[in-house]
This record gives structure tokens, C-alpha cells and sequence, in this order.
């Protein structure tokens, strides 16, 4: 259970990192870290997976530019459909966040 | 050196990823080692040796076959099944091919093989029952665009004669090959034209065959004490005739 949410929240953290800019699979990783200040902990390959997942759900969308060393670097964007999908499971996540935090603030 | 240790870790990635298309490998690859150089020079940055800030970065990235799965589950299998259908058709298409060439080689063979000095005479289904004497021999004529050899002859006795039939056979084990051990062997139906001092066999014969020759025996009745009998066989302006001599020495 513990896994499955954390893959699910992970998604929608990905969805709020990218509405912010377009972001390649490091640099998400790099902002996550500094945004929770390390506490938020994965396996950085399993971020690849998930943004497929957000892809083939039209979430997002990739494309390639050229680093300034030469390097092809992918990068994901957000679509209007992901926006839509961030304000929902935004909404949904602060409802379950109240939920949980009524139920654990009874006796 | 990291480079190294990237592109292992991105192939054993890959090696979970069943689905992926050959450019989707290239792109999945291309995007796994660009993660590992970027975290490899931030933590070479803060000072780490170049091995070392490699070998963490390869750590972070977690475990490949987890990666893999993960990533396999999100590709489409439709590719997966068309490369395994292509790959099943063509497995088919070379076994219908080679499967003529096969079956050609083994005629060869075959027709080869009953040119030998001696044919085996160990199959229990060959035998007649009730033998008293067998003899081995080697006698072959040209029967048209094939050869003819008789290579074993049997006397036996059957074990319940009635007062009509003779109680004595003469069995003649006979082969046809072509002549040309590159040709098929026809199949002439020559058992049940084999005739024994002019009289059909009554019973006709058996045998069987392969690409190679035609192999089966012929049992004709004979009286007690006849010396020699004269098989012939005509068909199509062809003649086979061949003198077998017996030897009633061991009748019981």
C-alpha cells in the first residue's frame, strides 16, 4: 500500500514540477530534492516509467533539444489536459489529506 | 571507467524491456546515460573522484529489472507480437524449404544404403513363421530404369495345412532402387508382380519403402524337394528373372 501511494503521489508531484517549466528526467529529480530538502526519497530510474505512464496518458508531452555541450536531452512538458489533471488530483489529494488528518486528530 | 558501467547499467535496463522497438531502445538508452552523466558530474562537483561519483550514480538509479519492468508495462505490445509472428513465419518458411532438401538427402542415403554388401534381415516382421532354411545372396538385374536384388530366401512350413494347400513356402526378400542414386525410387507395386515358375503368389507379399528403394518379399507354395526355383517379374517391357536354388535339408 505504502509503494502504490507513493507512485501515485509521485505522479502528481511530477505534474506540479513540470507546470512550473519544461524539466528532463535529472533535473526533476535535482528539484525534488531541494524542494523537499532530501526527505522525499526514490530510485531516480523509476522516475522514467512514470513519466512514460503520464505520456501515454497525454499528460505530458517529450521533445528533444541540444545541451550546449552537444548532449540530446529530452524534456517533458506539461499539456493543457495535464493541467487539468494537476487542478483535479491537487483537489482530490487535499481532500484525503483533510480526511487523514480528521481521523488522526480524534482521540 | 563510468562510461562503461553507465551503458551496462542502461543495457540491463533494456534487457527487461521486451517490448521496446529497436529506436525505442536507442532513445530509452540515450535518456538513461544522460540522467547518469548529470548526476555523475554534480556529485564530481562536490568534490567525489570521478569512479566514485559513477559508481553512486549508478546506485541512486535503483534496480534495472525494476526500472525495466516498469517501463516494459508502458510500451504498447503490439510490436512485441508482430517481431514474434514475423520470426515464427519465417522459422516456418525455412523448415518448408529445407524440409524437400532434407527429405531429398535422406532418398540419397537410402537408395545408397541398399547397395551395401549385405542387407539386415533383423526385422521380426520380415520373417515368415515356421523357417527351417534361410539363405543370404546377392543377385541384382537392371529392370528398366531401376535394379532389382534379391538378397535372402526362406523355406518354411506352415504350421496347419488343410489337404488342398501345400504345406511348403518359398519366400524371395527382394529390393528395387533406382539406378541413379540421385532419383527417387518409383513406387512399381513389383510384389504383386513377382511369379514363381509362372504362378502368382498366393498370399501377394509386403513390404514397405522409402524415398530411396522399395523393399518387400513374395511367398509362393513349392513342392517338397524342388531343386531350383525361377522367379520373374514383367512390367513395361521390363523382365526380371532370376533361378534360386533350395536346399531341403533341414526340412522337419
Amino acid at each position: 500500500m505504502r509503494q502504490k501511494h507513493a507512485m501515485e503521489h509521485t505522479s502528481l508531484v511530477v505534474l506540479h514540477l513540470l507546470s512550473c517549466e519544461d524539466m528532463y528526467g535529472y533535473q526533476m529529480i535535482a528539484e525534488l530534492e531541494k524542494k523537499f530538502d532530501h526527505t522525499f526519497s526514490m530510485k531516480e530510474g523509476t522516475l522514467y516509467p512514470i513519466l512514460k505512464a503520464l505520456e501515454n496518458d497525454g499528460a505530458v508531452e517529450s521533445y528533444q533539444q541540444e545541451t550546449p555541450n552537444g548532449r540530446i536531452r529530452k524534456y517533458y512538458h506539461l499539456t493543457q489536459y495535464g493541467k487539468k489533471q494537476l487542478a483535479e488530483e491537487t483537489e482530490h489529494w487535499r481532500t484525503y489529506e483533510r480526511a487523514i488528518n480528521a481521523v488522526l486528530s480524534m482521540g | 571507467m563510468p562510461m562503461k558501467q553507465f551503458q551496462r547499467f542502461s543495457e540491463r535496463v533494456i534487457e527487461y524491456i521486451p517490448r521496446a522497438t529497436l529506436s525505442e531502445q536507442e532513445e530509452i538508452t540515450q535518456e538513461l546515460l544522460n540522467h547518469l552523466e548529470d548526476h555523475k558530474e554534480l556529485l564530481m562537483e562536490y568534490g567525489m573522484s570521478e569512479k566514485e561519483a559513477g559508481q553512486q550514480a549508478v546506485d541512486c538509479m535503483g534496480d534495472p529489472s525494476e526500472i525495466g519492468w516498469a517501463w516494459n508495462n508502458q510500451l504498447s505490445p503490439f510490436w512485441l507480437w508482430v517481431k514474434r509472428i514475423s520470426q515464427t513465419l519465417c522459422l516456418t518458411l525455412v523448415l518448408f524449404m529445407l524440409w524437400p532438401l532434407g527429405y531429398y538427402v535422406f532418398s540419397v542415403y537410402e537408395s545408397l544404403s541398399v547397395r551395401g554388401s549385405e542387407l539386415p534381415f533383423s526385422y521380426t516382421s520380415d520373417r515368415t513363421p515356421g523357417i527351417f532354411w534361410e539363405q543370404e545372396m546377392d543377385i541384382r538385374q537392371e529392370f528398366g530404369q531401376h535394379i532389382i536384388r534379391v538378397y535372402h530366401v526362406t523355406l518354411s512350413e506352415i504350421s496347419q495345412p488343410t489337404a488342398e494347400s501345400c504345406p511348403y513356402f518359398v519366400t524371395a526378400y527382394m529390393v528395387s532402387y533406382p539406378k541413379n542414386p540421385l532419383h527417387y525410387a518409383l513406387n512399381l507395386n513389383l510384389f504383386s508382380k513377382v511369379r514363381c515358375d509362372g504362378k502368382e503368389s498366393p498370399s501377394g507379399g509386403g513390404g514397405g519403402s522409402g524415398p530411396g528403394y522399395t523393399k518387400w518379399r513374395s511367398s509362393f507354395p513349392v513342392e517338397q524337394g524342388t531343386d531350383i526355383v525361377h522367379l520373374t517379374l514383367d512390367q513395361h517391357n521390363n523382365h526380371f528373372s532370376v533361378e534360386i536354388p533350395l536346399d531341403w535339408g533341414g526340412v522337419p
